[in-house]
């Protein structure tokens, strides 16, 4: 099981991705913004952060850039985003264990997805297109 | 036209050759003839002068001794006392002494007496001598007796002296006159006609030319070849039509001249007011030429560049690098320089035009567009942002439906409020494509405004009451402050109250609970002017002109959890700008906001059309 920082301002995505994944036994600790989550890295032993990129305060690009030098524990960033410009966001965050998911997305497909991080090694930087979550 | 020349000059070359010795031999020949003639008419007339003077000396010697003649004759016949014919006979070799007498008539009383009757017997005799011809003069002398009695009278005819010589030389003359005269009217008939054949056939043919008949002048060369007038004439027409080939070939030169002059000078006009900008780059990298258009775009002065080194008047170093490696590129192609400038960036799109070889000039075509870029930027941010707010909605639709579809959800209650949010979320996106809908006709001219003169307090307390459920769910006072008499504004019906439910929408949403919403309606001159006031978030300065924009939301936290598409004031906006009105925004972060709308009444609109 694994301790799951969520941020995205939109409280009703916010709400559904907490309640998939508590259901399947992780732990989800709720931000607003980037900041929020920034708290909550530096505080907590976080294993995975799924955020959003456009949010007040902090955005989630400049939230990826510095997540894994906050917190030593973290394996693992998703990003879901509705901004089409997917592989400049790839490009700005520099990191190999990123993964960006289109909105919009599948709760189920992005479970599978945390639980084959969670369970093995950390996937390589890819873009999931939203054909891979109804698929 | 060449080959007209051509053709023309290969007739010219076909025609005889005008001959003038020939025709100067002509001259000499017909003057010895008309010297001939002078001689021979000057000889005979000579001659019959010479005849002449003869021929009358001699009559008038005639004339002059007929009298005498005549009373010598008397004298003689009353000497010799004639008494019958006889007696007059017998005088006939003494009259034949008297020259040029060609008959005697004698009429002589003689002194026998008559047998019978015994009376004096009057016989008149007569006589002729040998000479005949016809009478010249005739006289009569009275015949006197011994005792001066007239007995008788005789009447002498003389004829004209003999011709003899003189006669053969009379009518030889005339005949050489005859001749003479036969032979030069024969000569001159031959000349004469030979004279006046070309000057026929000129006449013909220059009535042709005249009544157009004939267009050209090559009918009008006479073909005859011993006339030294037609050769002349030949000549003459042929300088004619030299001339005129002359003066049509320097009227097309001058009009091929004139109509270069005129397309060039069009060309430079277009050239010069052209919004393409044009110039052209020789081997040498000088500039040869550019139009105003050009320099404007490259911020170069354009008087003196002209032979100026392109990198010394374009002071971008990249800019004339990228504009010399030009001429490099395969025509077609373009680029875009980015040329700063006082007020911002401009974006200069350069393609080569015409380019044929490295060592020719080089002709570049420059376009500004930086409209078209920000319009390209503009539409791109558009669609993102559409993009984005659509899938915002469709992100929560989608999870929840899928939520409810694994059942595991044993709470009603959580499944109710699934329900509610994908309600509320597919609301949300129709509301959202309205208003791309909306700002998109507005923007592109495309909205038909039904106008009618609206009441405006009417529509606003339409509106109060349509709002009041979403007031009474955060507890908020909407207050209406409204004078009795508002005068009314021409437009549509529809978007106003589009403008009023956006205004007093977001009033509401962005105030918080048990908080008030005040809506006030005065007239100010010729304009209404509507303020909705709330107590809500407030809006700081620098977002209270972008807040109009499309897509654009205040960040901070309180709007992000605010639903809303960005597109509610833009939308406002443009319906309030085709109505000649304005809204704007006095506000201070975290103190409420006042939106404050004015419109046009009806009455000043009517007036402006009356004064118009």
């Amino acid at each position: 099981m694994a301790r799951i920082v969520v941020a995205e301002d939109q409280s009703h995505i916010r709400h559904i991705l907490k309640m998939w994944l508590e259901r399947h036994g992780h732990t989800v600790i709720e931000a607003e913004n980037g900041l929020y989550a920034l708290q909550a890295l530096r505080t907590e032993p976080v294993d995975l952060l799924i955020t959003d990129i456009n949010m007040p305060e902090m955005d989630g690009i400049a939230l990826a850039k510095c997540a894994f030098d906050e917190c030593v524990t973290l394996r693992h960033l998703f990003v879901v985003t509705s901004r089409c410009d997917q592989q400049d966001i790839i490009a700005q965050i520099t990191s190999e264990n990123v993964t960006v998911i289109p909105k919009p997305f599948s709760p189920s497909q992005l479970l599978r997805d945390v639980e084959a991080v969670v369970e093995g090694p950390s996937p390589a930087t890819t873009a999931v297109d939203s054909a891979k979550g109804t698929g | 036209m060449e080959q007209a020349d051509q053709q023309q000059s290969t007739a010219t070359v076909a025609k005889p050759t005008p001959r003038l010795l020939s025709a100067h031999g002509e001259f000499l020949r017909s003057f010895a003839v008309q010297v001939v003639i002078l001689i021979a008419v000057a000889l005979v007339c000579a001659g019959g002068a010479a005849i002449w003077i003869v021929f009358n000396g001699n009559r008038a010697n005639v004339v002059a001794m007929a009298p005498r003649v005549s009373e010598a004759l008397a004298s003689l016949i009353s000497s010799a006392n004639i008494q019958t014919k006889d007696d007059l006979v017998a005088l006939g070799p003494q009259m034949e002494n008297f020259p040029y007498v060609e008959r005697i008539d004698v009429e002589i009383r003689t002194t026998k007496t008559d047998a019978v009757s015994g009376a004096d017997n009057t016989q008149t005799l007569q006589y002729h001598t040998g000479d005949q011809g016809p009478t010249l003069i005739r006289t009569q002398s009275p015949i006197r007796n011994a005792n001066d009695e007239v007995v008788g009278r005789i009447g002498v005819a003389f004829c004209p002296p003999a011709l003899g010589w003189l006669s053969v030389a009379i009518y030889t003359h005339l005949g050489v006159i005859a001749v003479a005269a036969l032979l030069g009217y024969w000569l001159l008939y031959c000349r004469t006609r030979r004279q006046l054949r070309p000057l026929e056939q000129i006449q013909d043919n220059l009535i042709a030319y005249h009544e157009g008949i004939e267009p050209t002048l090559d009918l009008l060369t006479v073909e005859d070849e011993s006339g030294y007038l037609s050769d002349a004439w030949n000549t003459f027409v042929d300088s004619i039509a030299s001339l005129r080939r002359e003066v049509e070939r320097f009227r097309c030169k001058t009009a091929v001249a004139a109509n270069a002059d005129s397309n060039h000078a069009l060309h430079r006009i277009l050239l010069e007011q052209l919004p393409l900008g044009v110039m052209r780059v020789d081997d040498r990298e000088s500039i040869t030429y550019s139009n105003p258009a050009a320099a404007a775009m490259l911020n170069f002065t354009r008087e003196g560049s002209t032979g100026r080194i392109l990198s010394e008047q374009v002071s971008d170093a990249t800019v004339a690098s990228k504009l010399l490696e030009m001429r490099s590129a395969p025509p077609g192609s373009s680029t875009d320089l980015t040329m700063t400038r006082r007020n911002g960036e401009s974006v200069i799109r350069v393609s080569p035009l015409m380019a044929r070889g490295p060592i020719e000039d080089m002709t570049l075509l420059l376009q500004d567009v930086s409209q078209l870029v920000q319009a390209e930027r503009s539409r791109d941010d558009f669609l993102a942002h559409i993009t984005h707010e659509l899938r915002t909605p469709l992100t929560n639709i989608r999870a929840y439906v899928e939520t409810l579809s694994q059942d595991f959800l044993e709470d009603e209650n959580a499944r109710r409020e699934c329900y509610n949010v994908i309600m509320s979320e597919t609301r949300r996106l129709s509301k959202l494509i309205e208003d791309v809908l909306s700002v998109s006709q507005i923007e592109a001219g495309g909205t038909r405004l039904v106008r009618t003169n609206v009441r405006v307090e009417e529509l606003l307390r339409q509106t109060a009451q349509e709002m009041q459920a979403a007031a009474d769910a955060k507890n908020i006072t909407l207050n209406l402050k409204i004078p009795s008499k508002v005068p009314m504004v021409p437009g549509d019906r529809h978007r106003l109250h589009q403008v009023w439910t956006n205004l007093i929408g977001n009033a509401i949403k962005y105030t918080p609970a048990n908080e008030r919403v005040t809506v006030e309606v005065e007239t100010e001159g010729s304009r209404l002017a509507v303020r909705v006031t709330d107590t809500g978030i407030g809006i700081a300065p620098e977002h209270h002109e972008k807040i109009f924009d499309k897509f654009y939301r205040v960040g901070d936290e309180a709007v992000s959890a605010t639903e809303g598409t960005g597109l509610g004031l833009a939308i406002t906006r443009e319906i309030l700008r085709i109505h000649g009105g304005t809204i704007r925004v006095e506000s201070t972060a975290g103190k409420g906001s006042t939106f404050i709308v004015e419109l046009p009444t009806a009455k000043a609109v009517e007036n402006e059309i009356f004064a118009g």
